[in-house]
């Protein structure tokens, strides 16, 4: 990782962003200290913040007038909230200076002096705006907002800004302190000029249309992605940058849409950002302040945005390499849409056939499910594969990269949903217990507590005589309906055994840049984490081969001869699960249930009274059901 | 001689303005009259017609202004709309004539007169104008249609997206229509034919998703589809019946078909009339049998033949009927074949629906021929065999044993098999009745949340 930032930090740092930004704060530091002098230096800071360094006189005026809200001739009409400095102003007037000087050692006095933004032109630049706005509607390049014209003569917007993030916004986000921790000079309060990145700002009414200089062209915003990509979010937590990078990459989809920039760099900045938004769905899943929804949200426009573009540029002529992966990120985060995945047919022929559409496709039908309860128009469909089983063997297999198993985490939930719900029809509550160390691998789950909160959660029954358990098919004694609570929704849960093992050792930039490997077509047998298939050849032979002629007599093709089912590695399999599980199922049931549940265990494992792991509702969860199993 | 060449090429000319001139005069009286037939005998959009053919060489020298100026000499009428509406018909008809006309360019043309027709049809009394309305809608579609086909290359059908919106214009006027008239005297009487046209572009556009507000509003409209004329009930059902199947509401989308396919017109004498009843009729049962497969009924082999669609769905049939995954997979990876169903955008479908009822089938025969008779009269099947024959079936032998039994639990919980599992043994136990009821009568459990 860090051999990769360097260059690229390179690359970015030389060329685009080493003169102006760091020019100004050079020039301000030297000219902030100087003009104001040590006298001043204790309220200097706010004040030349606020004037900057040309107002020399409203600079001493302020501590005096302030009730005239710094409305200095220099300055009319012009007013702003000072709030969170106000309490610093009338400790100033009270005692001019003096209380200060004697209350406070000289290394003090230089922290906070250098602490507050000096050098901040932000009123200066705020002047300066009126009249650069008549210059760009006289030279024609922002569209005049008081004469209205015709659609086809609409101005292509070119912007001009060679910052990461444009001047007067720097000087206005120290100035409002709207600075985030990774835009300010370490240990002070002010803006770090070759740091600032241009935030996102929501149009709406009463904003007023962008400058050219306030609006990056696509060479400098794929520099800006550039830097977030290695310098932030490669740097330190995804999860502590998570705000910061998603409302900057927001940003830079803004300044694309803002100049109608459909090409080739608008294709790489989004690809990109996407792959970002993809990641953290599943590394934040269960962070406080990550919102599934919102991430989304987000994630579903940028792909939007990317299907359009894919279809202007083939128009073209001009070749994406990475179409196919977007278009199937696209059709995964809208698994739910039956119209999503029919257009994949109208796709061309080279995109529908490869392997990541194909594979969309799979996972689409593998998904899909009539077991829903009915909501509003929502068609359920005959005929439903709901083949979960095979939905979580692709998943573990080479086919499903580690960015799409990352996407498809978020329906895990649901499809678990669906499987649990079959199951639960397909069984009789009195035989015994469906194993849930099996359970754990056939639905992809972390480990066996995982699986029992999630059988718990529906109302299903877990049991714990020999092995842990999940009793399908219980019923309701007075409406003889089989239980199952429809409306939980379990959580995302960041998966480790199936998705992140995909990860390898793959970097988090390496991942965003997509230099990850595609889908493996190998079609080796995947065996599963830790398989446990009964010892078929233990049994009386299945008399496979009696009827193997008879069954496809009409048919043309029968291929191969049989296979023997493989069951020796049974036992070791077996084995290697025990040691996954640990301490819980391997340690014998007393410690199984110490698995945060709060639930006393009974170690004493009579079958007449089964330990039973009720759901936890009502508060007198734990105690032995009487209902039990036999 | 150059004398007697100058006064026949003059006598030509002036017959040829004659000509222009006497149209002009039928039109503007037939507009006076409110004839309805006179007007649409007279503003041709149909190449083929002779009278057209002969207004379009008299038109050929003539230009623009000089069109529009013996427009305004000839019309009787004082309405400028239906002046302007005959000249830019004048106009339109000599492009489209041209050797080679840019279809944008005629399709522009056409657009005007559209426009400029929907401006004095908007008035409750111009309800006589209905059936020149419905040819225009068709003419402007076509020739969008075609205008966007001219570069296959465009980002977007441009001009067919224009169209449509020009259509929805017209058909909100034709819903709107609150004269409580008959229906054969209301404006109404357009209202399905518009529909199906917008159907027709918007299934071209691939948007779809606008059908179900058109849906709605129809509903709202208060007429009944039954009252009008079968061919555009058969359009319309046929339309309904795709989007349906888009939407994978497979009964819905049978309903509509099979009434589509059933009041197709019989093969008259007409050679051409036949060529265009097989092509539609095909078409139907293409979607039909697709839509039927996944619903467990299986067409026979001869209407397939008939319809030379054997080639498609035979194998598809085959294989379900028999649960031989492999001849199913098989027959959706040909390429030949795929991409046919890919085209007709039901590859997808297919292959979903065919390979649930495959493995119900696959299950039934292993039921049916591994059964000996010293098993107990309750009929079961190992999960082993199974899972033997699946692997051996579709060569991938990633299935193991739970794969095979969550397959069973799905058709179990879909309805599609009778019985239980009996985990630990790995037997799956039927049910004494009708363990595998006809695919055709199993409906998706609906739940409500109570």
């Amino acid at each position: 990782m860090s051999t990769n930032s360097f260059q690229n930090n390179a690359f970015f740092g030389a060329s685009v962003f080493g003169n102006a930004g760091g020019a100004t704060t050079f020039e301000s530091s030297i000219q902030g200290p100087s003009m104001l002098g040590p006298g001043v230096s204790a309220f200097g800071g706010f004040i030349g913040g606020s004037m900057g360094p040309g107002n020399q006189d409203s600079v001493f005026a302020v501590p005096v007038t302030r009730e005239a809200k710094f409305g200095t001739g220099s300055q009319p009409g012009v007013s702003f909230g000072f709030k969170t400095q106000q309490g610093s102003v009338p400790t100033i007037k009270d005692n001019p200076g003096t209380t200060i000087h004697n209350a406070e050692d000289a290394d003090n006095r230089v922290t906070r002096f250098t602490a507050v933004p000096i050098g901040n032109r932000y009123e200066e630049l705020k002047e300066n705006r009126i009249k650069e706005r008549e210059d760009a509607i006289r030279r024609g390049a922002i569209p005049d907002p008081n004469k209205p014209r015709r659609l086809e003569d609409a101005i292509t917007f070119i912007g001009i800004c060679k910052d990461m993030c444009p001047e007067f916004e720097r000087h206005e986000r120290e100035y409002q302190q709207f600075l985030e921790k990774f835009e300010k000079i370490p240990g002070t309060e002010s803006v770090d000029h070759s740091r600032a990145v241009k935030a996102y700002a929501r149009p709406a009414a009463g904003v007023e249309q962008p400058l050219p200089s306030d609006v990056r062209p696509p060479g400098v915003l794929l520099a800006t992605l550039e830097y977030l990509m290695t310098e932030i979010v490669g740097q330190g937590e995804l999860a502590d940058s998570h705000a910061f990078v998603r409302d900057r990459t927001r940003s830079i989809r803004q300044d694309f849409t803002l100049q109608n920039n459909r090409g080739v760099e608008a294709v790489h900045a989004h690809e990109i950002i996407a792959r970002y938004h993809i990641l953290c769905m599943h590394q934040l899943c269960e962070n406080k302040n990550f919102s599934q929804q919102q991430e989304t949200e987000q994630l579903r426009k940028v792909l939007t945005s990317l299907q359009e573009f894919y279809d202007d540029l083939r128009a073209e002529g001009v070749p994406c390499p990475n179409e196919a992966e977007f278009r199937t990120y696209h059709i995964l985060s809208h698994l739910h849409d039956p119209d999503m995945i029919r257009q994949a047919q109208s796709f061309p022929q080279h995109i529908f056939q490869d392997p990541h559409i194909q594979i969309a496709v799979e996972v689409h039908a593998l998904t899909r499910r009539n077991n829903n309860v009915r909501r509003r128009a929502k068609v359920q469909s005959e005929a439903s594969p709901n083949f979960f089983s095979r939905f979580f063997k692709l998943i573990e297999g080479p086919k499903i990269t580690y960015l799409m198993a990352c996407l498809l985490e978020t329906n895990f939930g649901d499809i678990r949903k669906g499987a649990l719900k079959a199951l639960n029809k397909s069984y009789l509550d009195q035989h015994e217990g469906f194993p849930v160390r099996d359970l754990v691998n056939i639905l992809g789950f972390d480990d066996a507590e995982e699986c029992i909160v999630n059988c718990l959660e529906y109302d299903l029954e877990v049991t714990n005589y020999d092995q842990p358990a999940v009793v399908f098919g219980k019923k309701d004694q007075i409406s003889r309906r089989r239980i199952f609570k429809e409306t939980t929704t379990i959580k995302q849960h960041r998966n480790e055994r199936i998705v992140e093992t995909k990860r390898q050792n793959y970097t988090t930039s390496q991942i965003i840049r997509g230099e990850t490997p595609g889908p493996q077509q190998t079609s080796t047998a995947i065996t599963r984490t830790f398989s446990s298939v009964p010892s078929l050849t233990s049994r009386k032979p299945f008399a496979v081969k009696e009827f193997q002629g008879s069954v496809f007599g009409r048919m043309a093709t029968v291929p191969g001869s049989a296979t023997a089912v493989a069951a020796g590695a049974v036992t070791s399999a077996a084995a290697a699960f025990a040691a996954q599980l640990g301490t819980t199922a391997a340690s014998g049931s007393a410690t199984f249930f110490d698995f945060g549940l709060g639930l006393p265990s009974s170690a004493s494992a009579v079958r007449s009274s089964l330990p039973v792991i009720r759901p936890s509702t009502s508060n007198d969860t734990s105690t032995l059901n009487p209902t039990a199993p036999v | 001689m150059v004398e007697l060449l100058v006064l026949l090429i003059l006598t030509t000319q002036d017959s040829l303005m004659q000509e222009v001139r006497n149209f002009i005069r039928e039109a503007s009286g037939a507009f006076s009259r409110k004839d309805s037939n006179g007007i649409c005998s007279l503003i041709m959009l149909d190449e083929g017609n002779p009278n057209l053919q002969q207004l379009q060489s008299a038109l050929y020298n003539m230009t623009e202004d000089s069109i529009r100026t013996i427009v305004q000499k000839e019309t009787k009428i004082e309405s400028r709309q239906i002046k302007d509406f005959i000249s830019h018909y004048l106009i339109f008809t000599i492009a489209s004539c041209l050797n080679k006309p840019s279809m944008a360019d005629v399709y522009e043309l056409l657009s005007s007169c559209y426009g400029t027709f929907l401006s004095f049809y908007m008035p409750a009394d111009a309800q006589w104008l209905t059936a020149l309305l419905m040819n225009l809608s068709y003419s402007l579609i076509d020739w969008a249609i075609l205008a966007d086909q001219e570069n296959p290359h465009a980002k977007e059908l441009r001009i067919s997206d224009a169209a449509a919106k020009h259509l929805s214009r017209a058909f909100n006027i034709v819903i709107s229509d609150k004269v409580p008239n008959e229906l054969e005297e209301s404006k109404k009487m357009a209202l399905y034919y518009l529909a199906n046209l917008m159907f027709r572009v918007y299934f071209k556009l691939k948007s779809t998703r606008l059908m179900p507000t058109m849906i709605a509003n129809i509903s709202k409209a208060g007429v009944e589809l039954s009252q009008y004329p079968m061919n555009q009930q058969v359009t319309h059902h046929y339309y309904l019946g795709r989007y349906h199947l888009y939407q994978l509401d497979l009964r819905r989308a049978e309903r509509e078909l099979s009434f589509a396919f059933r009041n197709c017109p019989i093969p008259s004498q007409d050679e051409e009339t036949d060529r265009v009843i097989y092509n539609n009729s095909r078409l139907i049962l293409m979607y039909l049998t697709a839509c039927r497969l996944c619903l467990g009924r299986v067409p026979s082999g001869e209407l397939l033949q008939a319809y030379d669609l054997h080639t498609y769905f035979t194998p598809l049939v085959t294989a379900v009927q028999f649960g031989n995954l492999a001849l199913l997979r098989q027959t959706l990876t040909t390429p030949d074949l795929m991409f046919w169903f890919v085209r007709k955008e039901i590859y997808l479908l297919l292959k979903e629906k065919l390979t649930v009822l495959c493995w119900r089938s696959l299950i039934r025969r292993i039921c049916l021929v591994s059964r000996r008779p010293t098993d107990p009269p309750q009929m079961r099947v190992q999960l082993g065999a199974l899972l033997h024959i699946a692997r051996t079936l579709t060569g991938d032998e990633t299935y193991d044993i739970f794969d095979v039994e969550c397959i069973t639990a799905s058709l179990l919980d879909q309805g599609y098999i009778k019985g239980y599992i009996h985990s630990q043994k790995k037997i799956l136990v039927l049910g004494k009745t009708n363990p595998f009821p006809t695919i055709y009568t199993v409906e998706v459990i609906e739940e409500v949340l109570s």
